[in-house]
C-alpha cells in the first residue's frame, strides 16, 4: 500500500477537525448550509406549513358542503380551491413530505455523514419551496389552478381555460418535479454507494429499502408527468395541438401520461410510509421484523405491479374490455404484496411484547384505517363496480382512507417517534393521545359516511347540491367531524411547538431503537467515526457501537483532508472504495434555484423578457456549479481509519457522478419513451393515414445519414475518452472537435430535413409529435455538443487528463443514452409510416 | 483502479437487476397483451372473424406461457445456484419470491382473455 496522504490525528485534535468542517456557516447559513440534517429540517417544516395550508381548504370546503345551497364559496372559487386541495396535498405535500424525512434520516440510517450530492438536495429544496410557494399564492390573486389536481385537457386547455390558471399548474408543478427526481437520484446513489462498511444489501435498514423502491419509481413514472406537462405546455402557448382533437389530438393521451405516474404516485407515498411503519414497529413491539425478506420483496412487488394500474383510474372513458380487464387483473394482483406487508407486520406484534405509546397508537390508527382503504380499492378494481362509483363520493372516501390511514397517521407516528432527533426533546404522551383520538374519530367520522353519500349518487367536485337527494344528513356529519380532524392536527401543532420550549432533553435513544440514526443524535456531523456494521439491527446486536463510535475507533474520525468527507462503499456488499470530499456550504444551489423560480415565474405570467434574463442568471450559476465540480485530488490514498487507506478520487463507475448521471438517464429515457409513446398513441386516432397531415411521409435516406452523424458523433466521443486514457492530449482534443462539429451537423441538417417534409408543429397532432420527439433528442445532441467544448476547455486548462477524467466518462455515458435515443427516435418516425 | 472498476460494476449492477428479474418478464408480458390487444383492434380485429378472434386469444395465450416458463426456469436456476456470499439466503428468498409473485400475476391475466372477447 502507498503511504497515506493526510495522516489521520487523534484525540481532542481529530474531533476539533471533524466539528471545523462540518461546521454550519455563521452567516446566512440558513440558505448556504446544504448537509442533510439542515435541508432534512427544512423541507420537513415546509412539508408540514403546505399540509396546514392545504387542510384549511378542505375545511373550507366542507364547510361549503355541510348543508345544500350553502353561498360561503362560490363555484369558481370552489373550484380553485378543491384542485389546490389536491395538488398541494399530492405535490407539495406528501411527495415532498417522504423524501424529506429521507433526505434527514437515511444517511444516519445508512450509518453515513450526508448525502452524495448535498448541493443537488438543497437545489431540490430551494426548487420545491419557491415553486410550491408560487402555485399557493396564486390562490390570493385568483389565478389558482381550478382543472383538478389532474387537470384534464380540454378542459385545460387554451380555448376552456384562457387565463394563467393552467400555467401556475403546469410551471409551477414542472418546478417541484423536478425538485422530485433530483432527490429521487441523491436518495438512488446515496442508498448504494454511502452505507456503512459491512452494511450489505441483506443488513440495509428496512426503511432504505421502501426509499430506494420509492426513489426508482419517480425516475420512472414523474417523467410521464412531466412529458405530459411540456405537451399541454406546449399546445397553450404555441398551439401544438397534442390533445385538440379537431387537429388529430386526443384528451385521453393526458390521462394515460398522467395516470402512468398518477397511480404509481399513491404507491410513491404510501411505500415510505410504510417503510416508516416497518421501523418502528418492531421497537414498540419489542422484537424484530417478522419475514424481513418478504417485506423487503413486497416492497419491490408493489414498485413494479403499480406501474400496471393507471388505466384502473380510465375505466369509464370506453377503452376495450378486454384492456380494462387486463388493467383489473393487475389491480387484483397487487393484493398479494399488499397483504404480505399487512401480515407481516400483525405477526411482529404478535410475536412481540407491544408498548402502547403515542407512535404505535398512530400505527395501529394506520393499520386499521389503511386496510378499509385497501379493501375498498379491490372493490374499485373490479371494472363493473368501479363504472357505478366512478367520480361519486365513494371514490373520495375510498383514495382519502388510503393516503390519509396510509400516509398521514404513519407520519405523525414518525414525527412522535423521530422527535427527539429534530429537537432533542419527547412530544408530549398526554397530548399525543388526545391529537390520535381526535384524528382517529375525526377521520372516520368524516370519511365513513362519503361511501354512502357516494352510493348514494353524489358526484365528486360539485360545489353545491339540491336539498331532496338524501345526502344532507350524510354532508353534515362529515362536515362536522372534519374540524374534530383538524382540532386532532391543531393539538399536534400546540404539542410540537409547545415541546421547543421544555428544558427537560431526551435520553440516549429513547425509544430502545435498533436502528443507527439514534447513534448519530443531532449532531452536524453525525457520527464520531463511522463504524462497521454486522447486523440488521445494529444497536440490539452490536453492544460496543457506541463507545467505539463515540472513541473514533471507526472510519473517518477526524476529517483528515479537512473538509466534509464521507465514505463511498460498494453496491451489494457495502465494501469501502473511496473517501469522497463532499461539497460544503455555498450560495450556488440558493442562486440557482431563485433564478430559475424567477424564470419560471415570469414565464408564467408571459414576461418573456424578463423570464429569458432570468433563466441566463439561472444557466450561469449552474455552469459555475458543473465547473467546480470533479475537482484535482491528489493521487495517492488517505488514512481512512481502521487500518485502511482509500483514494481520494475515482474515475469511473466506482464514483458517485457516473451513477447519478446513469441514474438520472433512466428519468430522461422515460421522457423520451412518453414522447415516443405520444406520437404512437396519436397514430390510434387516426390509423388508417398516416401522415395525416398531407405532409410529405419521410424517407429513408435522410435519417440513415443523420443516424451516421449521431454515431459518428457518439464514436468521435468514445475514441476521445479512450485517446485520453492513453495520455494522448491532442489526439483527445481533436476528437472532440469532430464530435462538436458532427452534433452540430447533425441538427443543422435535421432540422432542414423536417423543414422540406413540410411538417408543421401546429397544423396537426402528427406534426407537433413528431417536432416533440425530434426535438428533444436534437436537444440532447446540442447538449453533447456543449459536452464536447466543455471538455475541451477542461483539457486545454490542464483539468481533464489521463488520470483525472471523471467529467469526460460522465459525458461519454450521456453520448451513449443520446446515440441510443437519437437512431431509435429518427427509425420511428421515418419507419413508422411505411409499416402501417 | 478504473479498469478493475468495470467487471466489478457489471457485477454489481447485474446481480441487482437480477433480484427483480420476474417483474421485468412481468412488465414485458403486460405490455405485449395489452399493446398487442390495443393494435389488434386499431387494425379492425373487432370486426374480424371468429378465427381471427380465436388466433389472438391463442396468441395471447402462447405469451403468456412462454412468460411463465422464462419466470419458473430463472427461479430453478437461482435455485439450483450454489451459495456464494453471507446474504445469499436474502437474495435468493427476494429473487425467488419476486419470480413467484410475477409468476402469480402473469397467469391471473389468463382470466381476461379467457373470459372477454378482444375488441369487444
Amino acid at each position: 500500500m502507498n503511504r497515506p496522504l493526510y495522516p489521520r490525528s487523534t484525540g481532542a485534535e481529530g474531533i476539533a477537525r471533524l466539528m471545523e468542517a462540518w461546521a454550519m456557516p455563521r452567516r446566512f447559513g440558513f440558505v448556504k448550509e446544504v448537509n442533510n440534517s439542515h435541508i432534512g429540517l427544512l423541507y420537513i417544516a415546509t412539508g408540514f406549513l403546505f399540509f396546514i395550508g392545504a387542510g384549511v381548504l378542505a375545511l373550507l370546503m366542507r364547510i361549503q358542503l355541510a348543508w345544500p345551497g350553502m353561498t360561503f364559496l362560490d363555484a369558481t372559487a370552489y373550484n380553485q380551491v378543491f384542485t389546490m386541495h389536491g395538488t398541494v396535498m399530492m405535490f407539495l405535500f406528501a411527495v415532498p413530505i417522504v423524501e424529506a424525512f429521507a433526505v434527514l434520516l437515511l444517511p444516519a440510517m445508512l450509518g453515513a455523514r450526508d448525502m452524495p450530492f448535498p448541493r443537488l438536495s438543497s437545489l431540490g429544496y430551494w426548487c420545491y419551496a419557491l415553486g410550491g410557494v408560487l402555485v399557493f399564492a396564486s390562490l390570493f390573486v385568483g389565478a389558482a389552478p381550478d382543472g383538478g389536481w389532474f387537470m384534464y385537457p380540454p378542459l385545460t386547455g387554451r380555448k376552456y381555460s384562457p387565463g394563467i390558471n393552467t400555467d401556475v399548474w403546469i410551471l409551477g408543478l414542472g418546478f417541484v418535479e423536478i425538485a422530485a427526481v433530483a432527490a429521487a437520484v441523491e436518495l438512488i446513489v446515496g442508498i448504494l454507494k454511502t452505507r456503512a462498511p459491512g452494511m450489505s444489501l441483506g443488513k440495509m435498514p428496512i426503511f432504505a429499502w421502501y426509499m430506494l423502491v420509492t426513489a426508482g419509481m419517480i425516475m420512472i413514472g414523474m417523467p410521464a408527468v412531466i412529458a405530459a406537462d411540456i405537451l399541454l405546455e406546449l399546445e397553450r402557448a404555441f398551439g401544438m395541438p397534442f390533445y385538440d382533437p379537431e387537429k388529430g389530438g386526443d384528451a385521453l393521451l393526458w390521462q394515460h401520461l398522467f395516470w402512468i405516474f398518477g397511480h404509481p404516485e399513491v404507491y410513491i407515498i404510501f411505500l415510505p410510509a410504510a417503510g416508516m411503519v416497518s421501523t418502528m414497529l418492531p421497537v414498540f413491539a419489542r422484537t424484530r421484523l417478522v419475514a424481513y425478506e418478504w417485506v423487503v420483496l413486497a416492497a419491490i412487488a408493489v414498485g413494479f405491479l403499480s406501474f400496471g394500474l393507471w388505466v384502473h383510474h380510465m375505466f369509464a372513458v370506453g377503452l376495450p374490455l378486454l384492456s380494462l380487464a387486463f388493467f383489473s387483473a393487475a389491480s387484483s394482483a397487487i393484493a398479494i404484496p399488499m397483504g404480505i406487508q399487512v401480515f407481516a407486520w400483525l405477526a411482529t406484534l404478535w410475536e412481540g411484547r407491544p408498548r402502547l405509546q403515542v407512535p404505535m397508537l398512530f400505527i395501529l390508527g394506520f393499520l386499521f384505517i389503511f386496510v378499509i382503504g385497501g379493501l375498498t380499492g379491490v372493490m374499485v378494481a373490479a371494472v363493473p363496480y368501479d363504472w357505478q362509483v366512478h367520480d361519486t363520493y365513494f371514490v373520495v372516501a375510498h383514495f382519502h382512507y388510503v393516503l390519509i390511514g396510509g400516509m398521514v397517521f404513519p407520519l405523525f407516528a414518525a414525527l412522535y417517534y423521530w422527535a427527539p432527533m429534530l429537537s432533542g426533546r419527547l412530544l408530549s404522551e398526554r397530548l399525543g393521545r388526545w391529537a390520535f383520538w381526535l384524528m382517529f374519530i375525526g377521520f372516520n367520522a368524516a370519511f365513513l359516511p362519503m361511501h354512502l353519500t357516494g352510493l348514494l349518487g353524489m358526484p365528486r367536485r360539485v360545489y353545491t347540491y339540491p336539498a331532496d337527494l338524501g345526502w344532507n344528513a350524510l354532508n353534515l356529519v362529515s362536515s362536522v367531524f372534519s374540524f374534530v380532524f383538524a382540532a386532532g392536527v391543531l393539538v399536534i401543532l400546540v404539542d410540537f411547538i409547545t415541546h421547543l420550549r421544555r428544558k427537560d432533553e431526551a435520553p440516549f435513544n429513547p425509544w430502545g431503537a435498533a436502528s443507527l440514526e439514534w447513534l448519530s443524535g443531532k449532531k452536524q456531523h453525525g457520527f464520531q467515526s463511522l463504524m462497521p456494521i454486522a447486523s440488521r439491527y445494529p444497536l440490539w446486536d452490536q453492544p460496543s457501537l457506541r463507545d467505539d463510535e463515540l472513541a473514533g475507533r471507526g472510519y473517518l474520525p477526524d476529517a483528515p483532508t479537512r473538509e466534509r468527507e464521507a465514505l463511498i462503499t460498494s453496491p451489494i456488499a457495502a465494501e469501502p472504495e473511496q473517501i469522497l470530499r463532499v461539497p460544503g456550504p455555498g450560495w450556488t444551489p440558493f442562486l440557482a434555484a431563485a433564478a430559475t423560480a424567477v424564470a419560471f415565474a415570469a414565464m408564467t405570467v408571459k414576461s418573456a423578457a424578463i423570464g429569458w434574463a432570468a433563466g441566463v442568471v439561472a444557466a450561469f450559476f449552474y455552469l459555475c456549479w458543473l465547473w467546480s465540480m470533479d475537482r484535482a485530488m491528489p493521487r495517492g490514498v488517505a488514512d481512512a481509519g481502521r487500518g485502511l487507506a482509500l483514494p481520494l478520487y475515482a474515475n469511473a463507475s466506482q464514483s458517485v457522478g457516473w451513477w447519478g448521471m446513469a441514474v438520472l438517464l433512466i428519468a430522461d429515457g422515460a421522457v423520451v419513451i412518453s414522447f415516443a409513446f405520444a406520437y404512437l398513441f396519436l397514430w390510434t386516432a387516426r390509423p388508417l393515414a398516416w401522415p395525416p397531415d398531407d405532409s410529405q411521409a419521410p424517407g429513408f435516406l435522410e435519417p440513415a445519414g443523420l443516424s451516421l452523424l449521431v454515431l459518428g458523433a457518439y464514436a468521435l466521443f468514445e475514441t476521445a475518452e479512450r485517446m485520453n486514457r492513453g495520455g494522448r492530449g491532442a489526439a483527445t482534443g481533436g476528437c472532440l472537435i469532430a464530435a462538436m462539429i458532427f452534433s452540430c451537423a447533425a441538427v443543422y441538417f435535421g432540422l432542414r430535413w423536417l423543414h422540406g417534409l413540410g411538417i408543421d408543429p401546429t397544423r396537426h397532432a402528427y406534426g407537433a409529435a413528431v417536432w416533440t420527439l425530434l426535438g428533444y433528442v436534437a436537444g440532447h445532441i446540442a447538449i453533447g455538443a456543449g459536452m464536447a467544448l466543455w471538455c475541451l476547455a477542461r483539457l486545454v486548462l490542464g483539468m481533464i487528463d489521463a488520470w483525472r477524467s471523471l467529467t469526460l466518462r460522465i459525458c461519454l455515458l450521456w453520448w451513449r443514452f443520446t446515440a441510443a435515443a437519437s437512431v431509435l427516435a429518427l427509425a420511428l418516425v421515418a419507419a413508422f409510416p411505411h409499416v402501417v | 483502479m478504473s479498469s478493475d472498476a468495470v467487471p466489478a460494476r457489471r457485477r454489481d449492477i447485474r446481480r441487482l437487476l437480477d433480484l427483480v428479474f420476474g417483474f421485468f418478464v412481468w412488465a414485458a408480458h403486460f405490455l405485449v397483451v395489452y399493446i398487442g390487444t390495443a393494435l389488434a383492434c386499431v387494425l379492425g380485429l373487432g370486426t374480424a372473424s371468429a378465427g381471427a378472434r380465436n388466433s389472438f386469444a391463442l396468441f395471447l395465450g402462447y405469451v403468456t406461457i412462454l412468460a411463465a416458463v422464462v419466470v419458473l426456469w430463472h427461479a430453478f436456476s437461482r435455485y439450483a445456484r450454489p451459495k456464494e456470499g453471507p446474504d445469499e439466503d436474502f437474495g435468493r428468498t427476494v429473487t425467488m419470491g419476486g419470480d413467484a409473485i410475477a409468476l402469480v400475476a402473469i397467469l391471473w391475466q389468463i382470466f381476461s382473455f379467457a373470459l372477454i372477447p378482444a375488441c369487444a
